[in-house]
């Protein structure tokens, strides 16, 4: 079930009703509640995904349990990695299997071999790359002794499918969101306010910024492929879906967390304003905290630490790999790959630079230094966001290159020639509505920077915030693209 | 060796690592009071302490120190440890 | 937990009440809509239309198809009103009754239209933002046949589509479309809304001229030069109206359109002399 479609709308009022006012008895029959909520929401897609989370579940709950049962360090670790086995192996087989067979044949051929490997249709269920993730972290948790196994298969269960962040995060640590499941939750008005202006303030950005952008966006990358556009409407295509992007997976982390508080849960910040940061390294640690994070924590630390002693490429190499596989994570395809690693190289160089950085910091007056960074920063970020959004590497780099080649070549007559730039010019005045429309946003965003959220309205006088709920509401209703487009990140 | 030598030790590769110097640390310092003291300038730091005072630290060690005095504390236990 | 549901429920009646008012709003006051850039493709439709109510200050209405609209554009004069094929015949129909009421001079309605979008059935995917939402208001109730009500109703939600709120909503899109292809002879409501517009016409002293728009080519052969519709058409009385309309189609090839039925621009000139020719011929001097 997409957030936002109708179904959702008559699903999230009737769940929550059901929630505080007959199942909230016992806690125990809320949690079921919560897990058959979540499984209902998920099966909405396919029931037949409902079967890997399910494996996902009983698999990691069983070697918690059996973590916590012995004390032998060398069996706490083979559970461990029998837990990556199965997570891992379940993403590998349905996210990569044919990238690889694929990959390999194309090398056999290379080399002379006559390869003839076939591939295996599968559909990939959605959001596998994200509960994979929750789930591995809770197996991961115990062995390290920070969280207790839990004996309590239905909240196990709850957390691991909890509906509002299943399918494409924030993804949990089990040690800060099962807690939550194993004591009750009071209902809090001020948090529910919250949650309401943090859901109307994500509809906005997914609803109303993100499909809109879309609509350039799909028009002018989908348009590339058949000739030649002028380079300044491809920067522009690129720029839109930088802010696309952005709008709609921090809309569907608002949306997530918000609906999550209506339910007296807290769950953490996926989105601190990325794009108000300065340098490439502060980017990451403000974009997808939930999964830059989880691979910091279990990934790059690790690895830093076993290449310890081996001086600067200790660092480097752990930076690289990293984010290599974070650029992986989102997907089978040699442009994420390059998307990570790109970004592992300008981390790198940000690292060893960082004292040069210093040196002209003190020079130049602060605003210069920090809207230098910022142009810096967004430069790269942009072109590698093309790379991202290109279905290959030729693709990619071959819109790069038509960037530079006829940068301020507009020739109206030959986008008029093309049939699918029609829909663009009779969205013209879309486009001016649009601009103003991001615009919004991003003001909207900078005056709440300091709070979890853009949208934490708090005028003393209620009258405004009623206001602005409305004049919201309406922009949604308005200016909204309601094709239901999926979330960018579903397919991850 | 005292904790307050440890500290006053751990003070200046402070200093030397993050470039910082203006850096007062305290037994009850975190990363949240440190300006610039992310994943990466962390394990920076670990590799210099572990130069400095030549100890070998495990991750499990790492992951649980929760603030200097922590961090300064086992650091001395090492000390002692090789020297007993 | 009372607090908050009591205030939800406010929120959401006060939200209801006030998305009523601006779809009122919008369909009394469309240039207010324009203004804040509102432009939803119900609307734009509903907008042009509303210029139907307008004095156009001339003998002669334009009405068409998109093709129509490239030689007549609507934002060129005030009696080019051509749209597109998907508001139907009874679209047109009710663009010609407008404009015969605020237009007492008006001498001549000239519907230019390929055949397809002449034959275009109710049931397809444009039907609900092109002629549904625009049309289907209180205002043009009275234009509405039972045939063509029992279509636009055919699912309980789109009865309030002739509330203005209701056609903002964004959930409100109803697909009419099935499976079927597009026809080559008229389609039940377009005969029975082609029947209307020339009892409309006789009965005010009016010339109506229905001329093709460019045809792409491949559909002569595949059609075997109309003889279905021609056929249909003698069938059902309507030689008068058609008078001239095969004779005069004229053919373009494939390559000479964009797509489907919207001519290159290096042609539209002289296709729109030619009709404009045509249709002196047709028109008879009084």
């Amino acid at each position: 079930m997409l957030f936002n479609s109708l179904e959702f709308f008559l699903f999230l009022p009737i769940v929550f009703l059901l929630y505080w006012f007959i199942v909230n008895r016992n806690l125990k029959l809320q949690n079921t509640f919560v897990l058959a909520a979540s499984y209902f929401f998920y099966g909405w897609w396919d029931w037949r995904f409902l079967s890997l989370i399910f494996l996902s579940t009983i698999s990691d709950f069983i070697l918690g349990i059996l973590i916590g049962k012995t004390d032998d360090q060398k069996i706490q670790k083979r559970y461990l990695y029998l837990s990556f086995v199965v997570n891992l192996g379940i993403l590998i087989f349905f996210k990569y299997f044919n990238f690889f067979i694929e990959e390999f044949s194309r090398l056999s051929e290379a080399i002379g071999l006559n390869a003839n490997y076939s591939t295996l249709s599968i559909i990939l269920p959605i959001g596998i790359s994200f509960y994979t993730f929750q789930t591995l972290s809770y197996t991961i948790d115990v062995y390290k002794k920070q969280l207790a196994p839990t004996n309590d298969f239905i909240s196990f269960a709850a957390f691991v499918s909890f509906f509002p962040q299943l399918v494409a995060g924030p993804v949990e640590r089990a040690s800060t969101l099962l807690p939550q499941f194993l004591k009750k939750r009071q209902f809090d008005y001020t948090k529910s306010v919250e949650g309401c202006q943090q859901i109307l303030w994500g509809f906005f950005k997914k609803i109303v910024i993100a499909d809109n952008c879309a609509l350039f966006v799909n028009d002018i990358f989908g348009y590339y492929e058949y000739g030649e556009v002028s380079g300044l409407i491809l920067l522009i295509g690129a720029v839109l879906f930088v802010i696309q992007i952005y709008a709609d997976f921090s809309g569907y982390s608002d949306i997530a967390i918000g609906v999550a508080k209506l339910f007296g849960f807290q769950l953490m910040q996926n989105f601190n304003f990325p794009y108000h940061a300065t340098s490439t390294t502060e980017i990451w640690r403000k974009w997808h905290i939930s999964i830059s994070s989880w691979f910091r924590d279990y990934l790059n630390k690790p690895l830093f630490f076993y290449f310890r002693h081996w001086g600067n490429y200790g660092l480097i190499i752990p930076l690289i790999l990293t984010f290599t596989i974070i650029g992986f994570w989102h997907g089978a395809n040699w442009t994420f790959i390059v998307y990570g690693l790109i970004h592992g190289i300008v981390m790198s160089i940000e690292l060893f630079s960082k004292k040069t950085r210093k040196k002209i910091r003190k020079k130049i007056p602060k605003w210069l230094n920090s809207s230098m960074g910022w142009l810096i920063t967004m430069f790269i970020w942009v072109f590698t966001c093309i790379i991202f959004r290109a279905e290959n590497m030729t693709l990619a780099v071959n819109y790069i290159a038509a960037i530079f080649d006829n940068l301020f070549v507009l020739d109206m007559t030959q986008v008029t020639s093309r049939i699918i730039f029609q829909s663009l010019l009779i969205t013209l005045t879309k486009g001016k509505v649009l601009f103003l429309l991001i615009l919004f946003m991003f003001v909207i965003e900078w005056i709440y920077r300091k709070y979890t959220y853009g949208f934490k309205l708090n005028f003393k006088i209620p009258f405004l915030n009623w206001v602005f709920y409305y004049s919201i509401l309406l922009l949604i209703i308005l200016f909204g693209e309601f094709s239901q487009q999926e979330f960018i990140y579903f397919q991850f | 060796m005292t904790v307050q030598d440890v500290l006053g030790q751990f003070n200046q590769i402070f200093i030397d690592v993050l470039d910082e110097e203006d850096i007062v640390l305290t037994l009850d310092s975190t990363a949240d009071d440190v300006e610039d003291w992310d994943s990466l300038t962390h394990i920076q730091l670990v590799v210099a302490i572990e130069k400095h005072f030549k100890v070998t630290f495990t991750t499990a060690e790492i992951e649980n120190y929760e603030n200097v005095g922590q961090m300064c504390n086992g650091v001395l236990e090492k000390l002692t440890a090789q020297t007993a | 937990m009372k607090r908050f549901l009591v205030r939800i429920s406010i929120f959401f009646t006060v939200g209801f009440f006030l998305l009523y008012g601006i779809g009122e709003l919008f369909l009394r006051y469309p240039v207010f809509a324009e203004k804040i850039g509102y432009s939803e493709s119900w609307f734009r439709v509903y907008k042009i239309a509303s210029r139907s109510k307008e004095d156009i200050n001339s003998e002669i209405l334009y009405l068409g198809d998109s093709g129509a609209g490239q030689m007549f554009p609507y934002t060129e004069q005030k009696h080019y009103l051509p749209i597109n094929g998907a508001i139907l015949i009874p679209g047109q129909y009710i663009l010609a009754s407008n404009a015969i009421k605020s237009n007492p001079n008006l001498k001549s309605i000239v519907l230019i239209a390929n055949p397809l979008s002449i034959a275009a059935k109710f049931e397809d995917s444009f039907t609900c933002n092109n002629f549904v939402k625009p049309f289907y208001t209180k205002e043009n109730l009275p234009h509405f046949s039972d045939l063509l009500l029992k279509k636009v109703t055919i699912k309980p939600v789109t009865k309030f589509y002739k509330y203005g709120f209701v056609k903002l909503l964004p959930f409100s899109d109803i697909d009419y479309f099935n499976q079927q292809p597009e026809l080559t002879i008229l389609s039940d409501i377009s005969l029975e809304y082609t029947r209307k517009l020339v009892a409309l016409c006789k009965k005010n002293n009016i010339n109506l001229t229905i001329h093709s728009g460019a045809v792409d080519i491949k559909y002569k052969e595949k059609t075997n030069d109309w003889t279905e519709m021609k056929a249909q058409i003698k069938k059902e009385g309507l030689t008068e109206v058609f008078r001239g309309f095969f004779e005069n189609m004229k053919y373009y090839e494939s390559n000479q359109f964009i797509t489907g039925q919207h001519l290159r621009k290096e042609y539209l000139a002289d296709f729109k002399a030619y009709i404009l020719q045509n249709q002196k011929q047709l028109v008879p001097k009084n």
